[in-house]
């Protein structure tokens, strides 16, 4: 990974040379993304080897895309990217939630595995637990905001809303989670509202 | 509120009233990033770098030992537990002579390993696809040496594989 990469968004060029096989400019893509889906992955599945194994999944996607040239470059390959990584998290979401336990042949439990990831602080801790609470949409826009860094008009191409939507939407879901955080300091629980300043 | 955002400055005109569960969600989602290290980005870059149509470029690898059972050296090496793990895991490992590609296919409902199998003749540098069942790599590499891979650009297909059918190893099952 020789490259050092970029939050924005890579030019139309290195997408290119990374369909056509260029490990550099793959490596690029990878490295400035990658990390942005695994958030998301990581967000939903608390363990940091599934969210990779998802990112995979999600890179290996686009390779079979952009090889086939299923990918017609228009200035939205982040909308393109999101909306692949979105897809498979929700499949991995409702896999999860059909599969609570799962034994391999030597016993183990895969959902004894699960959640082995490292605890975030304690308020960060509580702000996780209430996006929980979330409905699956407004957790989606926090998510794609907050998580993978996208503009509104990006997630309005990765979800299918009108921005106006979507800004309503976010506020409300904000409101919301700070709500369940005050409720959830008032019983006693951590949530870090009103002590980071 | 702006369409635009700058994740890096966070400079995004969040209304008044959530700016401070905004500034959290923002430190939460740095935070969830904090496990995509580097050596998960290569790996996850060294596994799906795209290729061109119908051909098999650096494959990654693992050796098998003549007379070893691949299945077994599949299953010491993996540390995970779903055959895309064991895909990432492969991909840690060296470059091949001779490669050979095993994944589950279609036929995972009845419980019988399917396999998807490309080899590298060692002396023309060719690849051909064929399609085994895993237990003949057992018989294949009981007088062979040879490398086992896991080709990704096979990854959506055998990902679409498993996305219906849970991977529940059959009694007996070796892999």
């Amino acid at each position: 990974m020789e490259q050092q990469p970029d939050t924005s968004a890579l030019a139309s060029d290195v997408i290119a040379r990374a369909a056509s096989g260029d490990q550099g400019a793959w490596n690029l893509l990878v490295r400035t993304y990658g990390p942005r889906v695994f958030a998301v992955a990581q967000s939903r599945l608390h363990d940091p080897d599934a969210a990779e194994e998802l990112t995979q999944s999600v890179f290996a996607t686009l390779a079979v895309k952009l090889t086939k040239g299923d990918y017609k470059e228009m200035g939205r390959f982040e909308s393109w990217l999101f909306r692949v990584a979105m897809n498979r998290v929700r499949d991995a979401v409702r896999r999860a939630v059909r599969r609570p336990e799962v034994s391999n042949q030597d016993g183990l439990s895969i959902a004894d595995d699960r959640d082995r990831s490292p605890t975030p602080p304690n308020d960060l801790l509580a702000l996780r637990a209430a996006m929980e609470r979330l409905p699956p949409l407004d957790r989606e826009i926090v998510e794609l905001r907050h998580h993978c860094g996208l503009s509104f008009q990006q997630i309005s191409d990765v979800l299918q809303e009108p921005i106006g939507t979507l800004l309503a939407r976010h506020h409300r879901a904000l409101r919301k989670l700070r709500e369940m955080l005050e409720h959830d300091r008032a019983l006693g629980l951590e949530s870090g509202l009103g002590e980071s300043s | 509120m702006s369409g635009q955002r700058n994740i890096a400055h966070g400079q995004d005109g969040t209304p008044e009233d959530v700016r401070e569960v905004a500034s959290m969600l923002d430190r939460l989602g740095a935070w969830e990033r904090t496990s995509a290290d580097d050596l998960r980005m290569q790996r996850i870059a060294h596994l799906t770098t795209p290729m061109p149509r119908g051909r098999f470029v650096n494959p990654s690898t693992v050796r098998v030992s003549s007379g070893e059972s691949p299945a077994v050296v599949l299953r010491s090496r993996r540390a995970l537990l779903t055959p895309m793990r064991i895909a990432a895991a492969i991909g840690i490992f060296a470059t091949a002579a001779l490669s050979i590609i095993a994944m589950r296919g279609g036929t995972a409902q009845k419980h019988q390993q399917g396999a998807m199998i490309a080899t590298r003749d060692a002396e023309t540098n060719q690849w051909t696809d064929g399609s085994f069942v895993l237990e003949e790599l057992d018989s294949y590499f009981s007088s062979t040496s040879g490398e086992l891979a896991i080709l990704h650009q096979h990854a959506s297909e055998f990902e679409r594989a498993m996305s219906d059918s849970p991977w529940t190893p059959a009694e007996g099952e070796s892999l």
